[in-house]
């Protein structure tokens, strides 16, 4: 087959191929996550879809009132229905994206007023945050939200996957700086994907 | 008796019909629908789980026990018409309160929305304690019934040799 023979001559896949190695990774299968969540997610759709038939309007708040029903319809069958895995895991999809929202306000202001002020309040360092994150999905989430956020820009994971190389603006106690980002983006993080 | 296409049916049935009791509270002041329908309509779908699967597990849809729920029900529908002695009117009467919407929409909600969701659990208790009680003297997914149907047949026929001779 053309397709191996070009993978087997091409060098740069063997260093992946040694990673991947290293990683003992939980790796959740698909069949339980398109049981547990997708076909839960695809319901609530459809509930919202016949809320909006139903009240003969077919709009974005209808839908989304809609959505906030079916949810809570399937919160009240979860025992039967075995929405309950869903049902847990949409509030702290909520409480994820209004805490990065909260956070990407607070940095952009931060940096900001650094700027448009004369006196120099940077203490720049690089600090090497210690992973709980697993999967490559779970790490590379994680390092894309700490380069999003103003001040703070992820160069590297190290090549045991154990530690995540950040470059940070703001830092006056390495440890309170890595404590903040592992209970705050990284725990949360892993509470929606895990 | 257990039916597959009953199961199927209920599994798919169960968030739609319970929607659709939420339509029915919810529109019930203007149009046809209201409290007492919306809860019936949430009976009918729990009894339906309980033909389907069981009554232990249609009791499960309840967050508590019928009995508590026409309770809980009545108290709600109490707190309505409590609200108006604040204002200094008569017991019960219609407080109304408005929402903006968009445009001139203006959403009206008032005591009589809270008297009908006490009305509705009511009624979804009164009928589920109903429903249970009658389905705890005869199982209704026939485990039971079967078994009683089966005791009832051999000791009239008395020919069945159900409990004949052993095979060898």
């Amino acid at each position: 087959m053309p397709g191996e023979d070009s993978s087997g001559a091409f060098d740069g896949f063997s260093r992946p191929q040694l990673i991947l190695a290293f990683s003992a990774a939980p790796r959740r299968h698909w069949s339980r996550i398109k049981e547990g969540l997708v076909r839960p997610f695809l319901w609530n759709g459809v509930l919202a879809f016949v809320w909006a038939l139903v009240i003969e309007d077919i709009s974005l708040p209808s839908l989304a009132l809609g959505f906030v029903l079916g949810y809570a319809i399937l919160w009240m069958t979860r025992r039967v229905l075995e929405t309950a895995e869903y049902c847990a895991r949409v509030p702290r999809l909520i409480e994820f994206v209004a805490f990065f929202v909260w956070e990407l306000v607070w940095a952009n202001l931060r940096v900001a007023y650094d700027v448009i002020t004369p006196k120099h309040h940077m203490r720049p360092a690089i600090i090497a945050l210690t992973l709980d994150a697993q999967t490559d999905l779970e790490i590379t989430l994680l390092a894309n939200l700490i380069s999003l956020t103003p001040g703070t820009l992820s160069l590297d994971v190290s090549p045991d996957r154990k530690a995540l190389y950040i470059h940070h603006m703001y830092v006056r106690n390495p440890d309170v700086e890595k404590q903040r980002i592992k209970n705050g983006f990284e725990r949360r993080l892993l509470k929606v994907l895990r | 008796m257990r039916s597959l296409i009953l199961n199927t049916a209920t599994r798919y049935l169960l968030p739609l019909i319970l929607l659709f009791s939420v339509f029915l509270l919810l529109y019930g002041h203007h149009e046809p629908g209201g409290g007492f329908i919306g809860g019936l309509v949430v009976s009918a779908a729990v009894a339906l789980c309980a033909l389907g699967f069981g009554v232990s597990t249609a009791q499960r849809i309840l967050p508590i026990p019928p009995p508590q729920l026409i309770g809980t029900g009545l108290l709600i529908a109490a707190s309505s018409g409590a609200w108006a002695l604040f204002r200094g009117k008569p017991f019960l009467t219609a407080v109304w309160g408005q929402i903006p919407g968009r445009g001139n929409d203006q959403f009206h909600i008032g005591t009589p929305l809270l008297f009908d969701l006490g009305v509705y659990v009511v009624v979804v208790g009164v009928v589920l304690l109903i429903v249970f009680t009658l389905a705890e003297a005869v199982d209704l997914t026939g485990a039971q019934a079967g078994s009683t149907e089966r005791a009832i047949s051999g000791t009239e026929e008395g020919i069945e040799p159900a409990a004949g001779p052993p095979q060898p």
